[in-house]
């Protein structure tokens, strides 16, 4: 199972990040993840949101470049190498992580990893052979 | 005086001679251009029409798009066995210009450049530095040949490499430095915050190949202790050495022996009053290789036809003020909007062309290249490295079309000002005028 990514173009000037945020949360879209990659002169900002189409229109009529991405949400429990394992299946599959960023779930307890890979949908069939099952936008909020 | 029996003609004598040569220039093109054949049976004109200098604006216009569209050698009036160079410089697309002379035309623009050397006190007995560059561009081996012609010591180090050419000026005893004003300023610096400044012989310098102002004068003037000479040209009349300053600084003389300017309203095309600022536009008349009539150069400038305390007639051209077009003149090299916006173009392979924006401005003497461009769907991922490589190849593409390097920001979306729906596509910070 996909999740819906935004991904946000931002240039680093004082108050960019901090405008997109507000936009968003002026218009009630609840944020649950953030993450930026970024150079000397811009980022790029990715963030899971309740809403992305909705989300998508507000950061679009703010001008703000945007675009909606498919990633995957795999939930990690707390102990320790699950993360390992999860990268141990995705390597010995030859998938191929193009990046990967975490988060704390405070309503299911857990962390959850957001990653988009090589191949997504190939990701999600090995998770689910290990039990792995990723979730989707709704069981995220 | 190099060429005295030419350079001190009278008015009269001038006008008798670009007489003479006009007439058989025009009967010589009508046989050889197409293009020139053509543009004047539309307008009804045999050669035997034009029968002297006051016949000349009844001849019609030639423009630098007809080098693009002709290009490269469609508009040369020799075979191309008697072309012995070829130079080229930037078109306002991406494709470049290319120019071609005979023996006799290199003889002809060394013999401008050796007119200018002579007045400005050169001689076999002097050193002359040549700081332009070398190539395809025709401020290196036009001052090359013409300081050659005069006899003096060329010292041909091309550009760059601040340090060697001070050390050269030094060890070799160079007298005249030949480089882009911004250059010789960068120079002066270098030279003052290495002290050496008493160890140099230098006595002049010829500048040209990008606008520069009285104040940058002064300072160059200053800081290298010569006197500083302005130089004028363009690769399509033949290069630097058209209009040279003599010793009186107040105007460069257009050699009116080899060419006819003329100053148009660029609007109605009609020939403005002597004196009135405008387009210029040339008329070559010895020119073999790549002959052209009525040239607009796209230059603002005005022309002062009285007699020079130097001695000469020859009328003198202002400093441009100023383009007709949209050029700048970017580290000595000619850049148009238009080149940029079709790298944008080939980078959006397809879709929306982004909006950019060009700002243009002089740090340390050095110009800078700043190329904003809108982030756009096509150049938008969600992975860095991919954007990275989108700017890297706007980056790599701007460098091969303008041939200098720019630097290039990606922006928000929308993010550059409109003004009436449109985007002001060129801030230039320079004070040049
Ligand atoms: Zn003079």
């Amino acid at each position: 199972m996909n999740i819906k990514q935004l991904s946000i173009f931002v240039e680093n000037k004082p108050g960019r990040a901090y405008a997109i945020a507000e936009a968003l949360s002026n218009n009630n879209i609840n944020l649950s993840a953030l993450s930026i990659a970024d150079t000397s002169e811009y980022g790029i900002m990715r963030v899971i949101v309740d809403d992305p189409e909705k989300a998508k229109k507000i950061l679009q009529e703010a001008g703000v470049m945007v675009k909606i991405t498919d990633v995957i949400a795999i939930p990690m429990d707390n102990s320790p190498g699950s993360l390992t394992k999860i990268l141990k299946i995705l390597t010995d599959a030859d998938i191929s992580v193009r990046y990967m960023y975490a988060f704390v779930n405070e309503h299911k307890g857990g962390a959850v990893l957001v990653t988009k890979t090589g191949n997504n949908d190939m990701a999600v069939a090995e998770l689910s052979k290990f039990g792995i099952s990723t979730l989707d936008n709704d069981n995220l909020f | 005086m190099w060429n005295e029996k030419i350079e001190k003609m009278s008015r009269e004598e001038i006008r008798a001679l670009q007489s003479e040569r006009l007439v058989a220039q025009v009967k010589r093109m009508y046989e050889k251009v197409d293009l020139f054949r053509q543009r004047m049976d539309e307008k009804g004109l045999k050669p035997s029409d034009i029968k002297g200098v006051e016949d000349l604006s009844k001849l019609p216009f030639s423009y630098k798009s007809d080098l693009r569209d002709y290009y490269p050698y469609g508009l040369f009036a020799e075979p191309m066995s008697k072309i012995v160079r070829v130079h080229a410089s930037s078109g306002t697309t991406g494709k470049q210009i290319v120019v071609g002379y005979t023996e006799n035309d290199l003889g002809m623009w060394s013999e401008c450049v050796a007119r200018m050397l002579t007045e400005i006190g050169a001689d076999n007995n002097s050193f002359v530095q040549v700081s332009y560059g070398y190539g395809l561009f025709t401020g290196g081996l036009g001052a090359h040949d013409g300081a050659t012609k005069i006899g003096a010591t060329v010292i041909p180090i091309s550009t760059g490499n601040t340090k060697r050419q001070i050390q050269t000026m030094i060890d070799f005893g160079t007298t005249v430095l030949c480089c882009t004003p911004s250059y010789a300023l960068y120079l002066g610096e270098e030279i003052e915050a290495m002290g050496v400044k008493d160890q140099l012989k230098l006595k002049a310098g010829i500048f040209g190949a990008e606008p520069w102002t009285e104040d940058m004068r002064k300072a160059i003037e200053d800081k290298l202790n010569i006197k500083a000479y302005d130089i004028y040209g363009l690769s399509e009349i033949m290069g630097p050495g058209v209009a040279c300053e003599c010793k009186e600084q107040a105007g460069m003389h257009v050699w009116e022996d080899m060419f006819i300017p003329e100053i148009i309203d660029p609007d109605t095309c009609e020939v403005l009053p002597e004196g009135a600022s405008g387009e210029l536009v040339f008329t070559t008349l010895t020119k073999e290789g790549f002959p052209l009539i009525r040239y607009r150069t796209r230059d603002i400038c005005s022309l002062n036809y009285e007699p020079c305390k130097c001695g000469r007639n020859h009328v003198r051209m202002r400093k441009p003020s100023g383009r007709s077009d949209d050029m700048l003149i970017i580290r000595g090299v000619n850049v148009f909007p238009s080149q940029i916006e079709e790298v944008l173009i080939k980078v959006s392979e397809g879709d929306i062309t982004p909006n950019y924006q060009i700002i243009v401005d002089r740090v340390n003497n050095n110009d800078t290249l700043d190329v904003n461009v809108e982030m756009s769907e096509t150049m938008f991922t969600d992975e860095i490295e991919a954007v990275e490589k989108v700017e890297k190849k706007i980056t790599e593409m701007l460098r091969s079309t303008l041939g200098i390097g720019a630097k290039v920001h990606l922006v928000n979306p929308k993010s550059i000002t409109r003004s009436e729906g449109k985007a002001k596509r060129v801030i230039d910070n320079r004070k040049l005028h």
